[in-house]
């Protein structure tokens, strides 16, 4: 739990709510990158636990927004979900090792069933519950494929960082 | 209470969840204008399509009572038009000149026009089709009304200007019908076209198919053609719809076509008929042979 790295979703949340917020390119790029934070915050912790931090993460983003509670409630839908969506992506045997597996542990097969899932799901139900019309139902699932896609490869590189940065903090701390 | 407050621990999660989801759409819905313009819409969309399903069903089920009553106005109607502005001039002259000359009978003065075919009449009256055996060789209809409603034996049975049948047998509140679909019955039909006279009878199979039997083989006849019912019935009155020819073969060495009939009345789907009897049916009656009627 402790290898989080917690300065950095702070640091998301603050550019979703200043930078990304702005970003409205062709009106279909709008990548919701706190929904990272979301995915990477333990899987041990009580789930009431979990969504309450979801709402209130959403409920931040939403009244910089100022989009009513949509956020609030695909952020709750994403940490309601993550349990169970958890034992259908990961291999059961990498659970039982570690019933609470770090994004960085997880094999990259998983890793795209797991995440991509989850933050598709995420950003249909917004794009969905913003446009709050049948009609734009398509359009919805199309918006949140893009924004997905665009998620997902941030998320990668990411966890790539990290890893960079933790391998060096090892040699650091070895010398 | 303390059942609830366990069932509320057990299922926590799913509560809460429930719980936030409905704090986020309430937060939607009363902070933002498009979404609660969009809410009022759906609760329009919804209470206008409710209201509309519940109208056509109680339109649906009050349909039976409005067939009825239109039928009934229907009779009145044409009843009111022929005793008013009888159609047929020509007719009613004659009927007057007879009356004048005391030629016709007190009953016989009693005759009207059925609008739109020129029949004259003396009685007719709506009913309603309260059974239809349609599975025997000799099937029969069943009416609602009966001989306190006025209909006797030997009345025929319209659906508007398409024959259905003959009354049979009366009681008092019902009356027995054999249709055109009855192995027994010939019906005199005319092919207008040529003029020519053939019988119409029932094979026994299909509902919607008879033959046309007699019809010469030297006279033309095409699919599609219309076949009424000729002057030489007694029962039915000239011009009405008996069917239309639906196929010709020629049986060689044959003097006559093998013609298949498609019905002009469904009787799968009959409900509302007319009863009715052509003036001077009886005297004319009379004055054949019984056994040529």
């Amino acid at each position: 739990m402790n290898r989080r790295p917690w300065v950095l979703f702070l640091f998301l949340i603050f550019m979703q709510v200043s930078v990304f917020n702005r970003v409205q390119w062709l009106g279909v790029f709008n990548p919701m990158v706190y929904a990272i934070v979301l995915l990477w915050l333990p899987l041990s912790w009580n789930r009431v636990f979990s969504m309450l931090i979801g709402f209130v993460v959403g409920w931040w983003i939403d009244s910089s927004f100022q989009s009513g509670g949509i956020h609030a409630m695909a952020s709750v839908w994403l940490m309601y979900f993550k349990p169970f969506w958890v034992r259908f992506t990961v291999s059961s045997m990498q659970l039982q090792d570690n019933p609470d597996p770090d994004l960085r542990d997880i094999e990259i097969r998983s890793l795209v069933s797991y995440a991509g899932g989850l933050l598709l799901m995420h950003h249909t139900l917004l794009y969905t519950l913003e446009a709050f019309r049948w009609a734009s139902l398509p359009s919805s699932i199309f918006k949140g494929s893009i924004n997905t896609l665009l998620v997902s490869g941030l998320l990668w590189a990411l966890i790539q960082w990290t890893r960079s940065l933790d391998s060096r903090k090892l040699q650091d701390n070895r010398y | 209470m303390g059942g609830l407050a366990l069932w509320l621990f057990k299922y926590r999660s799913l509560a809460l969840f429930i719980l936030l989801e409905s704090i986020g759409a309430w937060m939607t819905f009363s902070g933002v204008s498009y979404h609660r313009s969009r809410l009022n819409q759906f609760q329009i969309e919804i209470a206008g399509n409710y209201q509309y399903r519940i109208h056509r069903i109680t339109r649906f089920m009050g349909l039976d009572e409005e067939n009825i009553k239109l039928n009934q106005e229907i009779t009145a109607l044409k009843l009111q038009f022929s005793a008013k502005n009888g159609a047929n001039d020509s007719i009613k002259g004659q009927i007057a000149t007879s009356n004048q000359q005391g030629t016709l009978s007190p009953l016989q003065r009693n005759t009207f026009l059925w609008p739109d075919s020129g029949i004259l009449l003396d009685f007719a009256a709506p009913a309603r089709v309260v059974f239809c055996g349609l599975g025997n060789q000799q099937n029969y209809l069943l009416l609602d009304q009966g001989s306190l409603h006025g209909i006797q034996p030997r009345m025929a049975v319209l659906q508007g200007n398409k024959i259905a049948g003959q009354v049979q047998a009366v009681s008092e509140h019902f009356a027995r019908v054999v249709p055109l679909i009855h192995t027994k019955m010939r019906t005199s039909a005319l092919h207008p076209k040529s003029q020519t006279i053939a019988s119409l009878v029932w094979d026994g199979f299909s509902t919607r198919y008879a033959e046309l039997l007699d019809f010469p083989i030297h006279i033309p006849i095409k699919i599609g053609d219309s076949l009424v019912s000729s002057s030489y019935s007694a029962v039915y009155p000239p011009g009405l719809r008996l069917g239309r020819v639906d196929r010709v073969e020629i049986i060689p060495g044959a003097v006559t076509y093998k013609i298949r009939v498609v019905l002009a009345t469904d009787y799968r789907q009959l409900d509302h008929v007319q009863v009715i009897r052509p003036a001077l049916q009886s005297e004319r009656e009379k004055i054949l042979p019984q056994d040529l009627n």
